[in-house]
C-alpha cells in the first residue's frame, strides 16, 4: 500500500461497514459526499438528517454513535436519494440495514412500539391492516361496517387467510424469529436502551 | 419517455392473479371494486385465493426484518403460480414488496435461510412477473378509450405516481426523472394534466414517519399539496392506496389548520378508469375519502360523438 492510501485509510475501520454490507447492498463506500441525496431528501428538509454524516461514521467505525442515534430513524424510504445518487448507492436499504443492526443491539424500542400494530395484525390474521386500525374504540363495529360496505360494492367479505395458510404462516413467524421479536416489543420486555437525540 | 421494451412485455390479456392487498381490502374497497370492474369490462380472466397472505412490506418497513418479507413473498408466489403466470396489483406497496424481496435474496445468507424456512412448509421460493395495474391500464388504453361511455370534461388533474412505483429505474414503464404515462391516460380520457414542481416527491407517508415523526410527514404533504395547487390542479390522480390515504387525510388536517388554501379530491387510477367505462359512482367506495369528491364527479360528462379525442373509425367501432 502506498503512503497516500495508508494516510487516507488509517482512521478507517471496515468492521462496521462489512457488517452493514448485506442484503444486496453493494457499495455504500462509493459515496462521493456530493450531497445530491441530501438535496432531494424529504427527511433532510424537515430534520437534522444527513446521509453523508451517517455513511462517514459507518466508515470510521463509530458504531455506538450511529446505531444509538435517532438519525437512522428519519429516513422516509422513498428512494428519491438513490434516483439522484451518481454512485447509485442503495441508501434506503442501507438505512434499513442499520436499523436492523440497531434493533439487534437493543435500540429503537420506543419507535418500534408505535409501529408494531401491522406486525401484530399479520401474526393474528395474516393481514397487515385491519378495518379496526382506524377505529380502535369499537373494533367489532368497524369490521362489521367494512363487511357491509364491501357487500354494497359487490365484493366478498373482508380479506381472509385460510386456516391451512395460517398454519404455514405460523411456521414462518417462528422460524424467522419474527414472532419472538414482536412479542418482546409488544410486552416491552426487550432490554431496550434509549436512543440519542444528539448527533 | 415510456419504456417500449417494458410495455411489450406486459401481457394484454392475462390471465392474472389479482393480488389481495390489506390496505385496499380493508380501507379502500372501492379500489378493488373498480379494478375488478375494469378487468370484467375488458374480459380479462383473473384469480384470487384465500391461501395468499399479505405481501410483508409493512413488516420489513417497520421492523427491518428481511426474512419476513422474503418468506412471505416466496410463499405467496408459490401459491399464486398455480393459478396464473402473472400477478397484478393496484398497490405500490405490494408491487415493491416483490422487487425488494428479489434484491434481498441477492444476499446468500438471506437466500439460504429463506429456502430453509420455505422448505419446512414443502414450498420453494418461486419467481413470477409482477405487473402494476397502472401499467396494464396504459397497455390497454386504446381499448379503454374505445369502450368508454364517459369523458373527463377537461378536468385539470395532477398525477402523483408514488415513490415505490419507481424502485427500479432501469426497469419499469417510466423513469422517475419525468414520468408521463399517467398524464397520457388523463389526456386520452378527456382530462387535462398539469405539471408541478414536486411531482417526484414523497406523499408524506414515509413508511413509518406518518406515525413516528408526524411533523415531518405533514410538512412534506404540505409542500406537495401547495405545489399541486399552485399548478392549478382540480384533482389528484394516484396509483397507490397508501398515497391516496395520506394525501386525502392529511389535506383535511392541513386545511383545518390553514396551511393549505383548499383541499382537492384524490382519486385512484382504477376508480377513474372504471367511472369512464361506465361504473356507478356509488360503487367506487368514495364514502371512505375524507375530501369530498363531488367536484371531480361533476366534471365527468357523457361521451359525445364529436369529442375530439377519438377518430371517426373508433367511434364507429364503439357503436357496433
Amino acid at each position: 500500500m502506498d503512503k497516500v492510501s495508508v494516510l487516507l485509510t488509517s482512521k478507517w475501520n471496515w468492521k462496521l461497514l462489512e457488517e452493514a454490507k448485506k442484503w444486496g447492498i453493494e457499495r455504500p463506500e462509493e459515496c462521493l459526499s456530493c450531497g445530491a441525496c441530501v438535496g432531494a431528501c424529504p427527511a433532510a428538509r424537515t430534520s437534522s438528517y444527513n446521509f453523508r454524516k451517517v455513511v462517514r461514521d459507518v466508515m470510521l467505525g463509530n458504531e455506538e454513535k450511529v446505531l444509538s442515534s435517532r438519525e437512522i430513524w428519519y429516513c422516509f424510504y422513498c428512494f428519491y436519494c438513490t434516483s439522484k445518487c451518481p454512485s447509485k448507492v442503495e441508501i434506503p436499504y442501507f438505512i434499513m440495514r442499520l436499523r436492523r443492526m440497531a434493533i439487534e443491539r437493543g435500540y429503537g424500542g420506543d419507535i418500534l412500539r408505535v409501529v408494531i400494530s401491522t406486525s401484530i395484525n399479520l401474526m393474528e390474521r395474516g393481514v397487515s391492516v385491519l378495518p379496526s386500525d382506524y377505529d380502535r374504540m369499537s373494533p367489532a363495529s368497524a369490521e362489521e361496517s367494512m363487511v357491509r360496505l364491501r357487500e354494497s360494492l359487490g365484493l366478498p367479505p373482508v380479506m381472509r387467510v385460510s386456516e391451512k395458510a395460517m398454519e404455514e404462516l405460523k411456521t414462518i413467524f417462528k422460524e424467522t424469529g419474527f414472532e419472538d421479536e414482536v412479542e418482546r416489543i409488544r410486552s416491552g420486555k426487550w432490554p431496550f436502551k434509549g436512543i440519542s437525540e444528539k448527533y | 419517455m415510456v419504456n417500449e421494451k417494458w410495455l411489450e412485455r406486459i401481457p394484454a390479456d392475462g390471465p392474472f392473479y389479482l393480488f389481495q392487498g390489506c390496505f385496499i381490502n380493508h380501507n379502500y374497497p372501492g379500489i378493488e371494486a373498480a379494478t375488478r370492474f375494469i378487468l370484467d369490462k375488458l374480459k380479462v380472466k383473473y384469480f384470487v385465493s384465500e391461501d395468499q397472505s399479505c405481501c410483508g412490506l409493512p413488516e420489513f418497513g417497520t421492523l427491518a426484518n428481511p426474512l419476513i418479507l422474503t418468506c412471505l413473498v416466496g410463499r405467496n408466489m408459490d401459491v399464486m403460480q398455480k393459478y396464473a403466470p402473472y400477478v397484478l396489483t393496484p398497490c405500490n406497496g405490494c408491487y415493491s414488496a416483490f422487487h425488494t424481496s428479489a434484491t434481498l435474496m441477492k444476499d446468500p445468507e438471506v437466500a439460504t435461510k429463506t429456502g430453509e424456512v420455505l422448505g419446512k412448509l414443502g414450498r420453494k421460493y418461486s419467481h413470477m412477473k409482477i405487473i402494476h395495474f397502472a401499467d396494464f391500464i396504459y397497455k390497454r388504453l386504446e381499448d379503454i378509450a374505445v369502450k368508454s361511455v364517459k369523458v373527463l370534461g377537461g378536468l385539470k388533474m395532477a398525477v402523483h405516481y408514488g415513490c415505490h412505483y419507481f424502485l427500479f429505474e432501469e426497469e419499469g414503464l417510466d423513469s422517475r426523472e419525468n414520468p408521463s404515462f399517467a398524464e397520457e391516460i388523463i389526456d386520452r380520457l378527456g382530462g387535462e394534466h398539469v405539471n408541478y414542481t414536486a411531482k417526484d416527491e414523497c406523499c408524506g407517508f414515509g413508511m413509518i414517519q406518518q406515525v413516528v415523526h408526524k411533523n415531518m410527514a405533514y410538512a412534506i404533504t404540505e409542500e406537495k399539496i401547495n405545489s399541486i395547487l399552485n399548478a392549478g390542479a382540480e384533482a389528484i390522480l394516484v396509483i397507490c392506496p397508501y398515497c391516496l390515504n395520506v394525501l386525502d387525510k392529511n389535506q383535511k388536517v392541513l386545511k383545518d389548520i390553514e396551511l393549505i388554501e383548499k383541499a382537492i379530491p384524490v382519486i385512484h387510477i382504477s376508480q377513474l378508469v372504471a367511472l369512464v367505462l361506465g361504473a356507478s359512482p356509488d360503487k367506487m367506495g368514495f364514502e371512505k375519502h375524507s375530501v369530498d369528491v363531488k367536484p371531480f364527479l361533476d366534471s365527468i360528462e357523457e361521451r359525445k360523438m364529436e369529442f375530439k379525442g377519438w377518430s371517426a373509425t373508433e367511434v364507429a367501432s364503439s357503436l357496433k
